[in-house]
């Protein structure tokens, strides 16, 4: 990976150009990346035993009955920036909707 | 509650003990705009700022291209300087384009945002966020289950926490449950 200066922003400064290499071994990725660009990609993530489609899937049911309950967090014209609530029953489709205890 | 993810806490924290944050699904469709660029542990006074206090481990459900409004990142910018916005130019983010399958797995302090969504395809992820074992969770789950089940799913050794903070929080936790 290759380094560049620091920006003379007052903002955050960016010290590499792109993203470490996916890894699948948490010792490495949780070292050495993470040190220098505070992000590290773990390839094949062992996540559940279930397919990740049926997750998916479980996220859209989770999404579905959350809206239909009136609790949902839905995104409004911001995005994720300034949720709006969701009205029971509402079926409408959101572009943005957080799962609570997924 | 998973174990490669709790090995990243414990790759990252080092000898700190840390618990389970929150954890939520993100869902999102073309229309999503780009979020502004932010980190998730600004709040925090030198020294706290100056070590890792929260890390997120974003799973990826379904592919994270291009158009999908990935998360991007500033790389590097958690080391400094302290969050200061004053309308300066910030250094552009960079995309993580992924395949479902893959986590993201990034220090709080990391600035980042979600990137604008311009595709059909619908976006999932789950994120799983743990912090050290000092601060709150952003989640009361005791209190959002039922009685027993929480019984269940926060005895010590199943707690989202690392073994010395189970030490402690396991009479939190009985007495939390108890309580609801």
């Amino acid at each position: 990976m290759r380094d560049i200066a620091a920006s003379k922003s007052t903002g955050p400064h960016r010290t590499a150009d792109r993203l470490p290499d996916a890894t699948t071994d948490v010792a490495q990725g949780s070292q050495e990346p993470p040190r220098r660009t505070g992000v590290t990609l773990h390839r094949d993530f062992p996540f559940r035993s279930r397919p990740l489609p049926r997750c998916a899937t479980r996220l859209d049911e989770q999404a579905y009955m959350e809206r239909k309950t009136g609790v949902a967090k839905l995104g409004g014209p911001n995005g994720l920036t300034g949720l709006i609530p969701s009205v029971p029953g509402d079926a409408s489709e959101p572009i943005y909707q957080g799962v609570d205890g997924s | 509650m998973n174990k490669t993810a709790h090995a990243y806490a414990e790759g990252m924290f080092g000898p700190w003990p840390w618990l389970l944050w929150a954890q939520n699904g993100i869902i999102t469709r073309r229309g999503a705009v780009e979020q502004f660029l932010h980190t998730d542990a600004y709040q925090l006074p030198p020294p706290m700022s100056t070590m890792p206090s929260l890390i997120n481990v974003f799973v990826c459900v379904s592919d994270f291209d291009l158009d999908m409004g990935p998360t991007g990142f500033v790389p590097g910018s958690h080391l400094g300087p302290y969050m200061k916005f004053d309308g300066d130019e910030w250094s552009p983010r960079v995309p993580a384009v992924a395949k479902a399958g893959t986590a993201i797995v990034w220090e709080g302090r990391t600035w980042h945002g979600q990137g604008e969504h311009r595709s059909d395809k619908t976006r999932y992820s789950v994120a799983m966020s743990y912090c050290l074992w000092a601060f709150r969770s952003g989640e009361n789950y005791p209190a959002s289950l039922h009685r027993q089940r929480a019984r269940d799913a926060l005895r010590p050794t199943n707690c989202g926490c690392s073994v010395s903070a189970r030490k402690w929080s396991a009479r939190w936790c009985i007495r939390s449950t108890q309580a609801g």
